[in-house]
């Protein structure tokens, strides 16, 4: 009797004890590995649309492109039917080709969301919209470069040298890109860039126009604050409104002087929409800022305001900006023929350093007026944190890729 | 006879092989020490009557008959768990910082605690007995794989596989001395601990970078590896109120541990290219020195043999880990700071932030003809670490009910004893990320906690 209960005791406690001692499996986390991406080389004298520029940037631009794991690296041709649909991501100021790539890890995101199957293979380029204003606003401009033109040299690019989708032209009978399977996209300037070819070309090149953190709204972005801080980076008391203290203004930093990224920022927007007649080879007049200097020509911006941080409701500066290159004016002037049949979407942080919520979110009222279907997010940060112009582009990136997807046609690619 | 202590025997051994893992009483304390008195729950502080005494009620070891020497191996099994909800944000915006959102366990390790010890009654002084005993009064080992760095760090920057680690071990030797009063109604000792640590943690500092999501954290490797010297001592009283009944009280006192060592810290930079380009970074390796204030102990416990052949016991004490605040570390960041480097860290020390603990135990033991003693125990405790500090480095999860079975086996001087220990934990759930002393630095780790122990105690005892 006293050995069988010492014996039903042990044998219970070494099958509590087995039972208990069962290896636990840990989640297996997928890693996505790095790979470089395909480097698209510019052509030997540079993209035509940039040569001949003012400031005599190079024309030679590098254009990353990302490739998605299915894609066959040994074949560079479009197919019937049957390649891969593009996005063009366009940077931000500030930023470069490699800015998507390295800061915001758009590879292995895409490689992620594509191996999960929540979006379909594509092929994304990121062309090179900087120069030495730090950014082009992927508009056509005398000093800088027709950078506008330059996207579209790249898409010319792409749709004969990759594996995208062709069709062939039911008039010509030649075979030519797909349009359904071609999106824009891009990030604060380059949200402006994707929008601005949206509205200029609507459906004739792309299918669905993406933006986040996109300067949409001239009006809402240059505020008096903003005004101001151009004024306080290049040390002009708040009471200073003398010409001589305005004419000092520049965009390069110094010692005593040394952040100036608004500054910057509005000089390379002026760059890109309000460079000085360059038939006016000694300008005289208050607005201009003088950059470059060859053989004694002077070369440089007109300033949308003036020494008393204002802007002059008749000013023909400001007209410039905002006839020629203001998203929300031009998409006024033709409400239902400015995005054509284009599926949109844009979002931007609550938090937005230079205020672009503001603007987005009165173009945001604006598409609903006239029931233009759109997406529209504004989304928040976490605790210290705040959804800033920058801050959650990795994430946003995510809902960027799945929305082009989502409205390309469904995958040709075997 | 020779044939059951073989089948003892054997199935003990096969226990050993199946147990791995660690183990913890509160905070990073064992349960207890001595196969009999774990058996009863710890309820031991009335009964004392064996060598386990020194470290439950050194006045028990007055009323010992003989000199003892025991071996014991503890066996432990740990079976912690743990699901990540490490991420800020809520609703639609949830944003990760590089821990997943699932359930993890930390690595399975064997784990085998011996001890020793050997008690001395001297014959030549009348009422005088002295001793000297040697076992583990902490323990605490597990290594988690929890941390990954976010997309960036690319395939060529390998992170430390196990990113949360603690290693804590903590001897005892103990000298002893006991003497009985009126005739061997009353009984007092007191006992001298002599205590080396080894005490080691490893984590995951999440530093503030100014670059945007994912790497708005930068991931330092903190890695402590430290050891030291304390003494303390306790003290005991034993009563016998009757034959049947009597009385313990005890107090060990707290001890502040002197630790040296060093502290490596190690930045994990992502590739950022053009800007910054991935690597490491130590920020520092070298000397640290801190103070490891442990608790004392103060308990109460009663005896009662309703018949000769059965023991029931019950014991209440309590635990002051509140000593336990923090581990200061000031003097090491000021001269980090001195030398050029800033960790974003203002304060300077490691939170714990504990609280004190209450225990009450009960304990039973039957004989069994003349040789075969079962025993059966519980205890209720709770847990000292609040919320705030709460990682699972040190996974005593929340108030736990501890149940013993266990047996022993007399063959002429010597005693085979045997104790298997079962503790569930209630779950803990942490909503939010809590800075405890406003440093910047996160100081828990939000998610579910489950916690189960299960482990035994293997001993041999020689009486002469």
């Amino acid at each position: 009797m006293k050995r069988m209960f010492i014996g039903i005791l042990l044998l219970t406690l070494f099958l509590t004890v087995l039972v208990s001692c069962g290896k636990r499996e840990n989640p297996v986390r997928t890693i996505y590995p790095f790979h470089e991406p395909w480097l698209l080389q510019p052509p030997e004298e540079g993209y035509i649309a940039l040569q001949d520029n003012i400031l005599r940037e190079s024309p030679q631009k590098w254009v990353w492109v990302y490739l998605p794991p299915q894609y066959d690296r040994d074949r560079h041709a479009p197919l019937l039917g049957r390649g891969f649909p593009v996005l063009y991501l366009l940077h931000d100021f500030g930023g470069g080709n490699e800015t998507f790539y390295n800061i915001y890890k758009v590879q292995q995101t895409a490689d992620r969301l594509i191996d999960n199957q929540e979006i379909q293979p594509m092929i994304i380029v990121m062309p090179d919209g900087s120069n030495s204003l730090g950014g082009s606003f992927y508009t056509n401009s005398d000093l800088t470069g027709r950078y506008e033109d330059y996207i579209r040299e790249i898409m010319d690019s792409i749709d004969v040298n990759f594996h995208t989708v062709a069709k062939r032209d039911p008039d010509t009978k030649k075979v030519i890109a797909d349009r359904r399977y071609k999106a824009i996209g891009g990030h604060g300037m380059g949200g402006y860039g994707a929008f601005k070819m949206a509205l200029n070309y609507d459906t004739t090149l792309f299918h669905s126009v993406s933006a986040m953190s996109p300067f949409l709204s001239f009006e809402s972005f240059l505020t008096k604050e903003m005004i101001d801080s151009v004024f306080r980076e290049n040390g002009i008391s708040e009471d200073d409104s003398s010409l001589s203290s305005y004419k000092t203004i520049n965009p390069w930093p110094d010692s005593l002087h040394p952040d100036k990224s608004i500054t910057q920022l509005i000089f390379a927007m002026a760059a890109a929409f309000s460079p000085h007649d360059i038939t006016k080879t000694n300008p005289t007049e208050p607005y201009f800022f003088e950059l470059v200097n060859i053989e004694g020509a002077r070369y440089g911006v007109d300033l949308p305001f003036d020494s008393a941080r204002t802007i002059s409701p008749g000013s023909q500066i400001w007209e410039r900006w905002m006839t020629y290159h203001d998203i929300k004016t031009s998409f006024t002037r033709n409400p239902q023929g400015g995005f054509g049949e284009l599926k949109i979407y844009f979002d931007c942080g609550d938090f937005d350093q230079l205020k672009l919520y503001e603007g987005a979110g009165a173009f945001d009222q604006l598409l609903s007026l006239f029931g233009i279907e759109h997406t529209y997010v504004e989304y928040p940060g976490y605790g210290d944190y705040p959804a800033g112009h920058s801050h959650f582009i990795y994430d946003r990136l995510v809902e960027i890729l799945k929305f082009h997807s989502r409205h390309f046609p469904s995958p040709t690619w075997e | 006879m020779k044939s059951r202590c073989s089948v003892v025997l054997l199935f003990s051994l096969v226990f050993l092989l199946f147990l791995n893992g660690s183990v913890l009483g509160s905070g990073f304390s064992l349960p207890g020490v001595g196969s009999k008195a774990l058996s009863m729950g710890g309820a031991f502080r009335g009964l004392a009557d064996d060598w386990s005494a020194c470290f439950w009620n050194p006045a028990g070891l007055a009323n010992l008959p003989n000199s003892e020497f025991s071996f014991n191996l503890y066996t432990l099994n740990f079976r912690p768990e743990y699901t990540a909800k490490v991420h800020f944000g809520q609703g639609e915006y949830v944003y990760q910082v590089g821990y997943e959102d699932a359930t993890f366990y930390p690595e399975d390790r064997a784990l085998f605690l011996p001890s020793f010890s050997g008690f001395y009654k001297f014959t030549q002084i009348e009422g005088f007995s002295a001793g000297i005993a040697f076992f583990v009064p902490y323990r605490l080992e597990s290594r988690w794989d929890l941390y990954d760095p976010p997309m960036g760090y690319n395939n060529d920057i390998p992170y430390p596989r196990f990113d949360h680690q603690t290693d804590i071990i903590i001897w005892d030797l103990h000298p002893t001395l006991s003497k009985d009063f009126m005739e061997g109604k009353l009984s007092l000792g007191a006992g001298l601990s002599i205590q080396r640590a080894d005490f080691e943690l490893r984590r995951v500092v999440l530093t503030p970078s100014i670059y945007p999501r994912p790497h708005e954290y930068f991931p330092v490797d903190w890695n402590l590896k430290t050891d030291g010297w304390g003494m303390g001592f306790n003290v005991g009283i034993l009563y016998k109120a009757s034959p049947r009944l009597q009385f313990g009280f005890s107090y060990r006192s707290p001890i502040d541990i002197d630790l040296e060592g060093t502290l490596d810290l190690q930045m994990y930079f992502p590739t950022l290219k053009p800007i910054v380009e991935g690597g490491t970074y130590k920020y520092h390796e070298g000397d640290f020195e801190t103070t490891l204030p442990l608790p004392g102990d103060l308990g109460v416990g009663v005896a009662f043999k309703p018949t000769e052949r059965l023991t029931l016991t019950f014991d209440l004490n309590s635990t002051n880990w509140s000593r336990l605040d923090q581990l200061e570390t000031k003097d090491f960041f000021l001269r980090l700071e001195e030398s050029g480097y800033y960790l974003n860290v203002e304060k300077s020390e490691l939170p714990f932030e504990w609280d004190d603990i209450t225990r009450f135990s009960l304990g039973g033991e039957y004989l069994f003809g003349e040789n075969l003693r079962v025993r059966a125990g519980y205890f209720f405790e709770t847990s000292p670490i609040p919320n705030s500090t709460f990682t699972m480095l040190i996974p005593d999860v929340g108030d736990k009910n501890c149940f013993n079975i266990g047996l022993s086996y007399r063959v002429n001087s010597f005693e085979l004893g045997y104790n298997y220990e079962f503790v569930a934990h209630k779950k803990r759930e942490i909503t939010s990320m809590i800075d405890q002393n406003q440093d910047g630095l996160f100081d828990n780790l939000p998610g579910n906690y489950k916690m189960a122990l299960h482990s035994s105690c293997f001993s041999l005892t020689y009486r002469f």
